[in-house]
């Protein structure tokens, strides 16, 4: 059945990529994360994830390819972990009374993690002009006079910043 | 995922702007709605992004900010011990992709006014939406998050779930659930949530508590919290569940407030006259036919029904 041959055809592609790529992907990785078990899942993620692109028949330069990949999933990597460590430094700041049991903590920082990887892809000003809308709540008027920008302008970055969360929230956005 | 047009994605913004400038004028509510009758696509661009706006509302504020505000050191080496990765370590094996694909996997369902839909998700839970109701789903390395935006559903867990599987999580604005073989029904209300078990045990934890701990209940009760406490704990009522049977039942509830709950269910105005509001309705209504209902309601209590354009505009009034 052609569709049974492609996916072996795409087996046999992924296995001699993984081949001759692993050991040189794996020590690209390693230099920038100096931690080798992170080192070894983010190597083997990058592979996963041109698997479940089931595009690897068609990758013309595959260093280039997998290091663009790897590349997005290192910076990604950081960012969790800057994260993840300034919301746990937050919440050990917090008064006993605002305690926020194991399951929120958890759900509020995958939530976190998914508008963070959103947010990353704005200039920074952007980001703070759109922080400062949705999460204080404060009014555009308002914004314009604290940020010292115009009306106009803290609209534009508004919309800006919604289409492209928008865009990234139906693509995979470390491609 | 429907795939959204470049064009209603543009446009949503720009609706999304307006309404967060200033109220809408009724023109401009209007338009808003003829925009969205125009084009699926705008719909789907819609929903994205009240998707987006109310996972952001779940967030407590002053962390979010600060986290999400928090400087930029993506190139900062940070040794805070090995943290959970999307993969966990181990042979890579072939074959996996459905994994990585459920770990980037979102789903959003939605109900109209009036309508119900019962969906199966891919461990067999099985979950019954009620009318207007909003849900969604997404899955990362360390659960499977169900978010309940807005309306009624019913979760029943499947008895055998995988052993890959995440667990189950579902969450309201208030409220984190933690279902294991259990059977519930939960209703996200303003500013409190009210869940129903008809087979238990379902761990309930309010969000923000002071006294941060959940609890279990067992089949047979109904609780209603808010996001700082429990508020209630009491026997499993019919009421509860008979939307479930499509049947809206009541026991004493004044006029008004059985008249907003017909509400959900009917598209036009339902007004009710002050003199009679507080009449205390009881028994079982069936919700397909809202006729049936004021026909019910004008047989038994001194209430008279005045019906224009096809039920869009109807208002009670006593005898």
């Amino acid at each position: 059945m052609p569709h049974n041959a492609n996916l072996s055809v795409h087996h046999d592609v992924m296995h001699s990529l993984y081949i001759n790529h692993h050991n040189w992907l794996y020590a690209w990785i390693r230099k920038r994360l100096d931690n080798q078990c992170d080192a070894a899942d983010l190597t083997q993620d990058t592979f996963l994830r041109i698997h479940a692109k089931q595009n690897a028949d068609t990758i013309n330069e595959p260093k280039a390819y997998l290091a663009t990949i790897a590349k997005g999933l290192v910076g990604h990597f950081y960012r969790r972990k800057s994260l993840e460590q300034a919301y746990l430094e937050l919440l050990a700041e917090q008064p006993e009374s605002f305690a926020i049991s194991a399951e929120s903590k958890s759900i509020i920082l995958q939530t976190l993690e998914e508008i963070d990887a959103l947010l990353s892809a704005l200039p920074s000003n952007v980001k703070q002009v759109f922080l400062m809308s949705i999460i204080e709540g404060k009014k555009y008027q308002q914004i314009a006079d604290e940020m010292n920008l115009s009306l106009a302008t803290v609209k534009r970055y508004m919309k800006q910043a919604y289409v492209k969360c928008f865009i990234l929230m139906e693509s995979n956005f470390f491609e | 995922m429907n795939k959204i047009s470049k064009k209603s994605m543009l446009e949503a913004a720009d609706w999304l702007v307006k309404q967060q400038e200033r109220t809408l004028t009724d023109t401009e509510q209007e338009q808003l709605e003829k925009w969205l009758q125009s084009d699926r696509n705008n719909q789907f661009a819609w929903q994205r992004a009240q998707r987006f706006i109310s996972q952001i509302d779940t967030l407590p504020k002053d962390i979010a900010y600060t986290v999400l505000n928090r400087p930029d050191d993506e190139n900062r080496r940070l040794h805070i011990g090995k943290l959970a990765l999307i993969l966990a370590s181990g042979p890579l094996v072939w074959g996996s992709y459905k994994t990585i694909e459920t770990q980037q996997w979102t789903a959003d369902y939605r109900t109209a006014k009036g309508q119900q839909k019962q969906i199966t998700l891919p461990d067999g839970t099985t979950v019954k939406l009620n009318t207007a109701t909003a849900f969604d789903i997404s899955f990362n390395g360390k659960s499977r998050l169900l978010s309940l935006r807005e309306g009624e559903i019913q979760v029943h867990t499947a008895t055998t779930s995988s052993q890959e599987l995440k667990p189950l999580i579902v969450q309201t604005q208030e409220a984190v659930l933690s279902p294991t073989e259990t059977n519930f029904t939960v209703r996200q209300y303003n500013e409190m949530t009210r869940v129903g078990i008809i087979k238990g045990p379902l761990k309930v934890t309010p969000k923000f508590a002071n006294n941060a701990q959940g609890a279990f209940f067992d089949t047979g009760h109904q609780i209603e919290l808010s996001s700082h406490a429990f508020l209630s704990d009491n026997a499993l009522k019919s009421e509860t569940t008979s939307w479930l049977d499509n049947m809206l039942a009541v026991h004493n509830m004044p006029l008004k407030q059985f008249i907003e709950e017909v509400s959900r269910y009917h598209r036009g105005r339902l007004r009710v006259s002050p003199d009679i509001a507080n009449i205390d309705v009881s028994g079982a209504f069936p919700l397909q036919d809202i006729n049936i209902i004021f026909n019910m309601l004008s047989h038994t209590y001194p209430i008279n029904i005045n019906s224009h354009l096809g039920n869009y505009w109807v208002t009670l009034e006593a005898t």
